[in-house]
């Protein structure tokens, strides 16, 4: 009996070409979607666009504009050399962010208590993350390409304090200037080594995009697919169905099956794309990762038959496949990572299973345990499970 | 020998209205019993809780003398046919019945037989591989009985089962349910149509207010009820004006439809002579003079309709029944 309600919503889905259509390309599309904005929005490759204009025109300044137009991870646009303009062109959208180099960077600084700084950033509120990025950027790459310049600042204000005379100062730019020649490192330009968690190239950013959508997706592709015991219920099949000898349980069981069954699949496929476009790595981990696509499809696939079981109608079923899955899916960080979150969002997110079905993935492609996300995603496919036979096997009285 | 289905005391409320009060009902094999009524009468809730569909708030369903409500054995022994084409619109008919066969728990072997032997049995074999949604009305209607067969149940409940379909149509069901007949399947039959209850039932069971207020065989019935001449109904050409009107009632008839008048009752000469019944010739002539445009008379011997008004009608005018909800 269980067969036979699994096969009807198989032959059901194969006999819809968009609704297969739907089902299985459609991850995959997404995911190479929401993978190239997630990859740009949080990791490593994030390009702000930035306006250089230099008014000052010194050699300093020459060097840095020099410095920052070959920096890969800024995308650089020289502007004219006028604040104004500068101006203008974050305010129109044409930069994210503008520097105005109006003052010659190695020269001493005046020592006035409100002092003349040689470089302008021009700022739009509405793209208020693109500062902390410009100034960040601009430190690093003042201490990379420009330490001499850094040092000499430096010095200049121990020499305000006389510490130390002319004579000393001379000699200290001396050195910085032969120590550029040379092409040697500055020591406080390499005070940092960057360590990663990753156990593999690849797998740790592109894991979690993998996770976050599969989570979003299956929840989607399964409450589409649990709309049929509403609308079996509009029909009077399912009063039909339960009058026979196996229930409606039967059913709800078929469905959770072919569902769980068709959520691997798009799981699949999804970590599929991301292996052959972004060199996630799943091979040796083939069993985790069995497991927690079977575990986050059931969690899925029970979840939606409860909410369609719930649901009086066709409406409360769709505003719930909407709003219901967009929003635990916000929350849950299928959407913006959670550590970008406030505090309190990010706890809150512990109570979505997209955050369990993110951990999952992320810990079965070995970053990390995946058994307390696996725990947690049976625990909510069982409880999914039960709650939609229980609400099918309430009788009207 | 107790009867396939007994139906005893049965009664259900829904907030604190009765939908049944205190029904008894019995039915054999081989026998196809009509229940008729007015919309709201209960006979869906009746056979909703013959299914096993709902649970009696009083009295007993008894399938084979097990309950539906709670025995899956039961509940397998009744093939349920409700109004609404209850089937998978995307699933071919002969795969919508192997999915029956399997739900109404055929072994795997014997289903491919028994989905063969019903697109036979409801002549719906050249329509086998076509998707139920593409079908026309009547065959969904046949389909949606075949559904119901397919486990071969020995009691069937077909809830208005030629609703909106064509002669043809109701003809073929009807030959599919006196097969069924035949091979000893009990029927039980809701319907709002007098003739489709004349042709097959056995027995009929007017029902109202969630109550059984006559049952028997047809033609007992029919014998039971008041002696009387046959029933006349005029045709109208056209509509009648005021002076028409008036001269309809004083013949005593009264609108059944826009073009059509039914007998009530004995007619007087003017407004105050003596009630008496014209006959045929007499009462045209007079109506005809009167300037009545009338087409045609008809004269049917008294049946179902009549006995259909005589116990639901005339009774609800004398005492007022329970108002029930579905």
């Amino acid at each position: 009996m269980i067969g036979a309600a699994f096969r009807v919503m198989a032959l059901t889905l194969l006999r819809d070409r968009a609704a297969l259509v739907m089902a299985f390309v459609l991850p995959t599309v997404i995911f190479a979607i929401f993978a190239a904005i997630f990859s740009g929005a949080v990791g490593d490759r994030i390009r702000i666009h930035l306006g250089l204009a230099d008014l000052a025109g010194t050699p300093a300044t020459a060097r840095l504009v020099s410095a920052l137009a070959a920096d890969t991870s800024l995308r650089v646009t020289r502007l004219p050399a006028d604040l104004a303009a500068a101006t203008e062109a974050v305010r129109a959208g044409e930069v994210d962010v503008a520097l105005v180099l109006r003052g010659d960077l190695a020269a001493a600084p005046s020592g006035a208590s409100a002092p003349d700084h040689p470089v302008v950033l021009v700022e739009n509120p509405a793209k208020a993350l693109a500062t902390p990025i410009a100034l960040g950027q601009l430190q690093r790459v003042l201490n990379e390409a420009l330490p001499d310049v850094v040092l000499s600042r430096i010095v200049a204000d121990v020499e305000r304090t006389g510490k130390i005379g002319p004579d000393e100062r001379a000699f200290l730019d001396e050195a910085f200037a032969e120590q550029r020649a040379k092409k040697e490192p500055f020591s406080f330009s390499a005070l940092v080594e960057r360590q990663s968690t990753a156990t593999a190239v690849g797998n740790a950013r592109v894991s979690y995009y993998a996770g976050a959508i599969a989570a979003v997706f299956l929840l989607f592709a399964a409450m589409q697919g649990a709309l049929s015991l509403v609308e079996e219920r509009e029909s009077g099949l399912a009063d039909r169905l339960s009058a026979g000898p196996g229930g409606l349980g039967v059913i709800v069981v078929g469905k959770f099956l072919f569902l769980t069954l068709q959520g691997v699949v798009q799981a699949g496929l999804i970590f599929g794309a991301a292996a052959l476009l972004h060199g996630v790595t799943i091979g040796p981990h083939w069993p985790a990762f069995l497991l927690t696509c079977g575990l986050v499809s059931a969690m899925a696939a029970g979840l939606a038959l409860a909410a369609c079981a719930a649901a009086a109608t066709r409406q409360q079923a769709h505003l719930f496949a909407t709003f219901g899955v967009l929003l635990l899916s916000a929350v849950g960080g299928s959407m913006v990572p959670r550590f970008l979150m406030p505090p309190w969002l990010q706890q809150a997110g512990w109570f979505t299973p997209n955050a369990w079905a993110i951990e999952a993935f992320q810990g079965a492609l070995g970053e990390g345990s995946a058994v307390p996300a696996w725990g947690v995603l049976a625990a909510l496919a069982l409880a999914g499970l039960g709650a939609a036979l229980a609400l099918v096997a309430r009788r009207p009285a | 020998m107790a009867p396939l289905l007994a139906c005893t005391g049965l009664g259900l409320a829904y907030r604190g209205r009765p939908v049944l009060d205190g029904l008894d009902l019995a039915l054999d094999p081989g026998e196809i019993l009509a229940l008729l009524g007015p919309n709201g009468a209960g006979k869906t809730t009746l056979m909703r809780l013959v299914a096993g569909r709902l649970v009696p708030g009083a009295g007993t369903v008894r399938v084979s003398g097990r309950d539906p409500c709670t025995e899956a054995d039961a509940r397998r022994r009744v093939g349920w046919v409700p109004q609404e084409i209850a089937l998978w619109p995307r699933l071919s008919v002969a795969e919508n019945l192997g999915v029956f066969a399997s739900l109404a728990g055929l072994p795997r072997r014997g289903r491919r037989g028994a989905v063969a032997a019903m697109l036979a049995l409801a002549d719906i074999e050249a329509v086998g591989a076509s998707l139920v949604g593409q079908l026309s009305g009547g065959y969904q209607r046949r389909v949606n009985i075949a559904a119901g067969l397919i486990g071969q149940p020995p009691l069937v409940l077909l809830d208005e089962p030629t609703q909106g379909v064509d002669r043809a149509a109701r003809a073929a069901i009807h030959a599919m349910l006196r097969r069924l007949r035949r091979a000893g399947t009990a029927i039980l039959v809701a319907t709002h149509d007098f003739a489709e209850a004349e042709r097959l039932a056995d027995r009929v069971a007017f029902l109202r207010g969630g109550r059984i207020v006559r049952e028997g065989p047809l033609a007992a019935l029919l014998a039971g009820l008041a002696a009387g001449p046959p029933e006349r109904e005029l045709v109208l050409a056209e509509i009648p004006d005021a002076a028409a009107e008036r001269a309809l009632r004083r013949a005593g008839f009264a609108p059944d439809a826009e073009l059509a008048w039914r007998e009530t009752g004995p007619g007087r000469d003017d407004g105050a002579g003596p009630a008496q019944r014209l006959d045929g010739a007499a009462l045209l002539g007079r109506l005809r003079a009167e300037g009545v445009p009338v087409s045609e008379v008809r004269v049917r011997a008294p049946g179902l309709e009549a006995l259909y008004r005589d116990a639901l009608e005339t009774r609800a005018r004398a005492a007022p029944a329970l108002e029930p909800a579905r």
